[in-house]
């Protein structure tokens, strides 16, 4: 049985954004240390409130394994001679140890051969004089994404260090850092209760701290009584009539700016309701971590709610909130009447002067690209047989105009302000400037999605707008040469490859990526930065990074990537078109052995060497069996390019399946290795044309196939 | 407590811990930050503890006297400790006692706020504190100055005196506060508030502030030459003033902003590491004073 270890860093207060950095950062760091140590524990737990990191290490052993460790020496047949004697290498191995060859020993080593060596066993130390350099080291080893330094000292953190509190079986671990002793000694509410507090018994510090200190330390408990405390509002007092806008990011915020929780409901005054909904909610949030409330229609009302840093509201702490809350809503109706003196004639000519990224023009340039590409992925879809063209007549016009409005809000006053609300205000003021419904809903969805799990556009506008969006992006750093690599993304360019795959899928958009790709790059032509970048090599690295993210949804749901490296083994650019043929596949391996596709095909593959495919001479065809699989891949070629053309794909692997039958009567017997040249090559020509027949539809030769 | 009263409290409260109390400088600027005593008195080894008022001009916070408390102009309380002291935050909150703040009556919270200014190649982590909701303070560790990485590091404390006014004496806006008995605060400034936002937003000559630019840029390298760095330093502050109006005027798109900003760093930058060479060469005097 081991004892308990209570490890509490005590700083000033902690950004919420780092404090999960801090917590999962602290327990990987002791976890490591620990065992690096040989110390036995049962388990590691982190807690965090806004002025602590609490680590708990339950079942601490008191004392360090002891480790075997092996010496060896010079091999058996060096270290004694025929006689049996020691030799001087012997002699010199055993003087390095301090000991005498008599305490030596031989010892196997696998594989090598016997050798002279010893056995040491290292005893384990106890674990109250090693936590010191433990504990110390993993204050310094942490890292932080964002780290300062404090007065003159050489340590880095997240905040200032002011406490450090370690107890290992109730004693003190004696450590320092920047000028700080450890000790006993914790700190409760900043100002509520600001006296020390000495922990006797690390059992008792949660306690202690909560009814002494007025801190709790577990931000799970103080989650649950925010939550706890806003039910009760809303069934008690406001009888299920009003409801709060919980904002999970907001609330994980607020949970992280207070040590011990308390709601408020505070009220504004009615003239700011005039503002829109989502405008309002998000002023209401923005800047003060307020809650907005909603009444029974769904609107916002002129609650709010607060969530103090404490016990109870004794001073004037709602009226103070009331009143900032009061002149943020000026403020934001302020920016929003500013904002309704314009309209996106000004605003689309304020995109010229924002630059979208050096090297890739202004916001404007952007705009005008969007417009284009939108328009140019509607016209590739209006010649693919899947889309339904009369859907939407418009739908080139929508597009040009979304493209160009679906930037301007950035230059707003809102969003400048309230940055979270991009797409939202755009949205709003286009309806409130009399564009279509589905032109207003793209200035918010051609943002998603925005991140992994979020919903997609909900119509043909929003998706390809999202998808020309994305892809202006990617087409744009690729050739800038900012390029992912490793977990490098600082644009977030594998996000928006994802958000593209999804969007087509979801559009069931069929239209050849190479050719949006090129058509992209030659947009940016004109552009400095441009000269020299326009090769295959990159429209090629896009493409293969656009497709690589399929790949991972695939892996992500266990399917075979090697049926997706098949189909992209035919060259089809079509991400919907690879995914039907996946489906397709997937659904045909299931049914039926496919090895009598992909083993005719390896068999002709395997013969065919590299050379250029020529013609076959039908006049140079001798045998029946090569005349029959001749003739076979003639009729197969045209009734397959039949079924591919309508998508038809089970059928058209039907086809592929029935074939094999011919090709391998063929192997059989017909020799293709003939003396005469011509006949020779005619006829790896004619396997060729096979392999090609196969290839119309994937690469069956890349299908791994087991052999039970 | 009066508008007047809180400076003669704060000055008070930092006299007796350690502070010198310094006067305004008299030049525009944005914030207590730019006055030399912290923009370059932050820099290198000697310690430094000192107190001020500082007049602060934001031209684009310009709400035409119609906000009740954002304003093209207002006043700041500085407090620069370098080293940080170990108890600032206590330092500090003793601050809001002194003012008749009772802290268990009220939520007092440090709310992250990582500062940064562009303009003079400055960072900074810390916090805005929070009174009942209210921005009173900004709080900050500095960690760069004029490109340059800060040790020690001072801690800077920026009280906003009208907000911490408002809350003390339970007002909604500047507009109403008492700046002594009798007289408010709105007698003071609010026609000059109206005034300057109608010059900030309406009025002020493009081409000349273009021109002024220049010319103060120009100015700064010549003083530069001479070693004049604490001329060099108005001739910064002077630039970054004509920026802000140009920017309160709409003047420059968001492109040719970053230009202009960086222009005003690079002067940042060099008037920043030729006062830390003129202290060294001078083998930093306010070491030896205890």
């Amino acid at each position: 049985m081991g004892k308990n270890l209570l490890f509490e860093i005590g700083t000033e207060e902690l950004p919420p954004s780092c404090i999960g950095e801090g917590v999962t950062g602290l327990k990987t760091v002791l976890e490591n240390k620990l065992a690096v140590n040989r110390l036995e524990f049962r388990n590691i737990q982190v807690f965090s409130s806004p002025r602590r990191l609490v680590a708990v290490v339950e079942d601490l052993s008191e004392i360090q394994k002891s480790e075997e460790k092996t010496v060896t020496g010079p091999p058996a047949g060096i270290a004694f001679d025929k006689e049996g004697n020691p030799t001087e290498a012997a002699k010199g191995f055993a003087k390095s140890l301090n000991l005498k060859v008599g305490d030596l020993e031989k010892i196997e080593v696998e594989g090598r051969g016997s050798y002279l060596g010893k056995r040491i066993i290292e005893k384990g130390e106890k674990t109250a004089d090693i936590l010191t350099n433990i504990l110390k080291d993993s204050i310094l080893s942490l890292n932080f994404s964002k780290q300062m330094t404090w007065a003159d000292y050489d340590i880095r953190f997240i905040r200032p260090i002011r406490w450090i509190l370690a107890l290992y079986d109730n004693k003190v671990i004696n450590l320092n850092i920047a000028n700080l002793n450890s000790g006993n000694v914790t700190f409760g509410h900043r100002t509520i209760s600001p006296d020390p507090i000495v922990i006797k018994d690390s059992e008792s510090y949660f306690k202690l701290l909560e009814d002494k200190g007025k801190v709790i330390a577990d931000g799970l408990k103080r989650k649950e009584l925010i939550s706890s405390q806003i039910k009760n509002l809303e069934d008690k007092v406001w009888k299920g009539k009003f409801k709060v806008v919980i904002d999970e990011d907001l609330l994980e915020d607020v949970v992280n700016l207070v040590e011990i929780p308390n709601v408020i409901t505070g009220s504004f005054p009615g003239e700011f309701l005039y503002i829109p909904k989502e405008l309002l909610i998000e002023a209401i949030q923005h800047h003060q971590r307020y809650f907005a409330v909603l009444d029974g229609s769904g609107n916002v009302s002129t609650r709010f709610i607060i969530v103090q840093n404490g016990v109870k509201d004794e001073g004037g702490v709602k009226k103070g909130n009331e009143r900032v809350l009061k002149a943020r809503l000026s403020d934001a109706s302020y920016f929003y009447e500013t904002d309704r003196k314009h309209d996106f004639t000004y605003w689309t000519d304020k995109l010229k002067g924002v630059i979208f990224f050096s090297g890739l023009g202004s916001m404007y340039d952007k705009a005008k690209r969007l417009e284009k590409i939108s328009v140019h992925i509607a016209e590739l879809l209006k010649e693919s047989s899947s889309f339904n063209k009369s859907k939407d007549n418009d739908l080139s016009k929508d597009l040009s105009r979304a493209g160009m409005l679906c930037k301007c809000d950035l230059v707003t006053n809102m969003v400048v302000e309230f940055p979270t609300l991009q797409g939202i205000v755009g949205r709003q003021y286009t309806l409130e400037r009399g564009e279509k419904t589905k032109v207003s809903d793209a200035m918010f969805e051609h943002y998603l999605p925005r991140f992994a799990g979020d919903i997609l556009p909900s119509n043909d506008i929003g998706l390809i707008l999202s998808i020309a969006d994305k892809i202006d992006n990617i087409t744009g750093m690729f050739s800038l040469g900012k390029i992912p690599s490793g977990s490098e993304d600082p644009f977030a360019l594998r996000r928006k490859a994802s958000g593209i795959v999804l969007s087509i899928l979801k559009g069931k958009y069929d239209f050849n990526l190479d050719n949006l790709i090129d058509y992209n790059m030659k947009l940016f032509s004109g552009y400095p930065d441009f000269k020299d970048k326009q090769d295959r090599g990159i429209a090629g690295g896009i493409r293969d990074f656009i497709i690589t993210r399929l790949k991972f949804m695939l892996e992500k749901e266990e399917r075979r990537i090697d049926i997706l490296d098949s189909i992209l083994g035919s060259g089809c650019s079509s991400i919907l078109d690879i995914n039907l043929r996946y489906n397709a596949l997937e659904g045909f391996i299931k049914a039926a052995d496919i090895k009598r596709i992909s083993f005719p095909m390896i068999r002709c593959k395997n013969i065919m060497g590299k050379e250029e495919s020529r013609e076959v001479n039908p006049g140079l065809l001798t045998e029946k069996y090569e005349k029959e699989l001749f003739l076979s891949i003639g009729r197969k070629e045209a009734s397959l390019k039949n079924l591919i053309d309508k998508k038809d794909y089970e059928p058209a692997l039907k086809e592929l399946y029935e074939f094999g039958d011919i090709v391998d009567i063929f192997f059989d017997k017909v020799l293709v290795m003939d003396k005469d040249v011509k006949v020779r090559s005619n006829r790896i020509n004619l396997i060729r044309k096979t392999v090609n027949l196969y290839l119309m539809f994937a690469d069956f030769s890349k299908l791994t196939t087991d052999s039970n | 407590m009066n508008f007047q009263d809180i400076i003669f409290n704060l000055q008070k409260y930092w006299a007796e811990n350690n502070c010198i109390i310094k006067q305004p400088m008299d030049l525009e600027k944005g914030a207590g930050t730019f006055n030399p005593d912290t923009f370059l008195k932050c820099l290198g080894p000697e310690p430094w503890n000192v107190a001020y008022v500082e007049p602060s001009r934001r031209p684009t916070d310009g709400r035409y006297g119609e906000n009740p408390f954002r304003t093209q102009f207002f006043y700041q309380f500085q407090v620069l400790l370098k080293p940080s002291p170990d108890n600032v935050i206590d330092l500090y909150l003793g601050s809001l006692k002194s003012l008749g703040i009772d802290l268990k009556l009220h939520d007092i919270r440090f709310v992250e706020d990582d500062w940064q200014s562009p303009t003079i190649g400055a960072a900074g982590l810390g916090w805005e504190v929070w009174a009942d909701g209210m921005e009173i303070t900004q709080f900050t560790y500095f960690q760069q100055m004029g490109g340059l990485v800060l040790k020690p590091v001072s801690a800077e404390i920026s009280y906003g005196l009208e907000r911490i006014a408002m809350y003390l004496q339970d007002k909604d806006s500047f507009w109403e506060l008492n700046w002594s008995d009798g007289i408010s605060y709105g007698d003071i400034h609010l026609e000059s508030e109206k005034q300057w936002s109608v010059y900030n937003f309406e009025v002020a000559t493009i081409e000349m502030l273009l021109d002024l630019f220049e010319k103060y840029e120009k100015e700064f390298h010549k003083v530069m030459k001479k070693g004049l760095v604490f001329v060099g330093c108005e001739y910064v502050l002077k630039c970054s003033h004509v920026f802000n109006l140009l920017d309160a005027r709409e003047a420059i798109s968001v492109a040719e902003r970053t230009l202009y900003i960086a222009r005003v760093r690079n002067l940042a930058k060099l008037l920043c590491s030729a006062y830390l060479k003129q202290r060294e060469e001078l083998g930093y005097p306010l070491l030896k004073k205890k």
